[in-house]
């Protein structure tokens, strides 16, 4: 099964293939700030740090609210990434 | 006189340029549309006068985007704006034939309309926790006049003796999105009191729960507090939870409007731009209370 590595938490989780991070997470009981799940508030923003390739697709959904949160390029919404491969998570926390 | 502006950089759920998801997000695919497409476009908006405020509007003018409220001024393509529509529209729009280009609907807006839907369908009578006057009411209302049934607008407690059902007679209660928390919560439990079949969904956004705590904690900071902003919704909710904390609040819709006798023996002001207010006029008003102090 692929494994995401959440940082800072340093925790490494085993998911089925085509789990969103999102829900990889929640079931193995770590929160990740989240309001909607389908692509739209942006709260779940996480910076892929390695092994994006092995992420779904981003769907037009989560491409419009990217650039509506002027996220960077390796970012990626953690109820619309689908894991299919391992692949290395940055939980990124308010700073205001 | 300290000025200290609300901090919304880096609150999950709003944009960096503060404004609300939904209307940057509105903005967004209206460009990218003019872009792709390159031909004038029309936005049918519940607010025609309100569209474009958020940003530039020669820019907008420029990419071919217009806003309306009259579906007569549509040739033959639209994109629903932030606001959304009310379904009576969106059937004249589709018995004339008119192209949908895009729904830039506030994607909470829609989320609200979906529970209405579901209320509604499930023989609920719909409640709304809302301004009367707010534009959205519209929407609502079409949405329950078109499933046959009736909508109670409750914006106080006080409004709750309003409701002509008997205690058993099952609720839906909804809430307009840019609704505070506290007073959501003030209503439920009166409405808990009054009724045994409550149906409760939540659909305040992201912003109103983000952007509403940022004003009682400034407000509670400073000795005044501007919020500018011109939006039913949010404007007018920030200014109610701002006056839960403080008597001197002043609701301006540009720099302008600023009178420096509100400020007389003020040691600070906190200023915070609304959901649909651009970084500049919130930066221009900062700079402005600065050089009065």
């Amino acid at each position: 099964m692929p494994k995401i590595t959440l940082i800072p938490l340093n925790r490494v989780i085993e998911v089925a293939a085509g789990t969103t991070i999102l829900v990889g997470a929640t079931r193995q009981g770590i929160a990740i700030t989240h309001d909607c799940t389908e692509g739209i508030c942006g709260t779940d923003i996480a910076r892929i740090t390695a092994g994006a390739e092995n992420l779904s697709a981003k769907t037009e959904t989560e491409d419009i609210t990217l650039e509506t949160m002027d996220a960077g390029p390796d970012d990626r919404l953690c109820c619309m990434a689908k894991v299919l491969g391992d692949v290395t998570v940055e939980i990124i926390e308010e700073d205001g | 006189m300290k000025v200290i502006r609300g901090n919304l950089k880096g609150k999950k759920g709003i944009p960096r340029n503060g404004l609300c998801l939904g209307v940057h997000r509105a903005g967004i695919i209206e460009r990218r549309l003019a872009k792709k497409l390159n031909r004038p476009l029309t936005i049918w908006s519940l607010r025609p006068d309100n569209e474009f405020l958020a940003y530039d509007k020669a820019d907008f003018q420029d990419r071919g985007l217009s806003a309306t409220d009259n579906l007569d001024e549509i040739d033959d393509a639209l994109i629903f704006g932030v606001r959304g529509a009310p379904p009576q529209v969106r059937e004249e729009a589709a018995k004339r034939g008119l192209e949908i280009v895009a729904d830039a609907t506030c994607p909470y807006v829609v989320e609200q309309e979906e529970a209405a839907v579901k209320f509604l369908e499930l023989g609920l009578n719909l409640v709304m926790l809302s301004d009367p006057n707010h534009h959205g009411i519209p929407r609502i209302r079409g949405i329950a006049e078109k499933l046959g049934r009736p909508l109670f607008i409750v914006p106080t407690v006080a409004e709750i003796e309003d409701i002509n059902l008997t205690r058993n007679e099952p609720i839906g209660v909804i809430v307009q999105t840019t609704f505070w928390i506290e007073s959501y919560k003030e209503i439920i439990g009166a409405l808990l009191d009054r009724f045994a079949d409550v149906h409760i969904r939540n659909t305040a956004c992201i912003d109103s729960l983000q952007r509403l705590p940022v004003v009682v904690e400034l407000a509670r900071a400073t000795d005044a507090i501007v919020i500018v902003g011109w939006t039913e919704g949010m404007t007018t909710r920030m200014v109610e939870t701002a006056k839960s904390c403080t008597d001197k609040v002043f609701e301006i819709k540009h720099p302008d409007d600023l009178d420096p006798a509100w400020f007389r023996g003020a040691q600070s002001v906190g200023v915070i731009g609304a959901n649909e207010t651009p970084e500049w006029m919130v930066e221009e008003t900062v700079n402005r209370l600065e050089a009065l102090a």
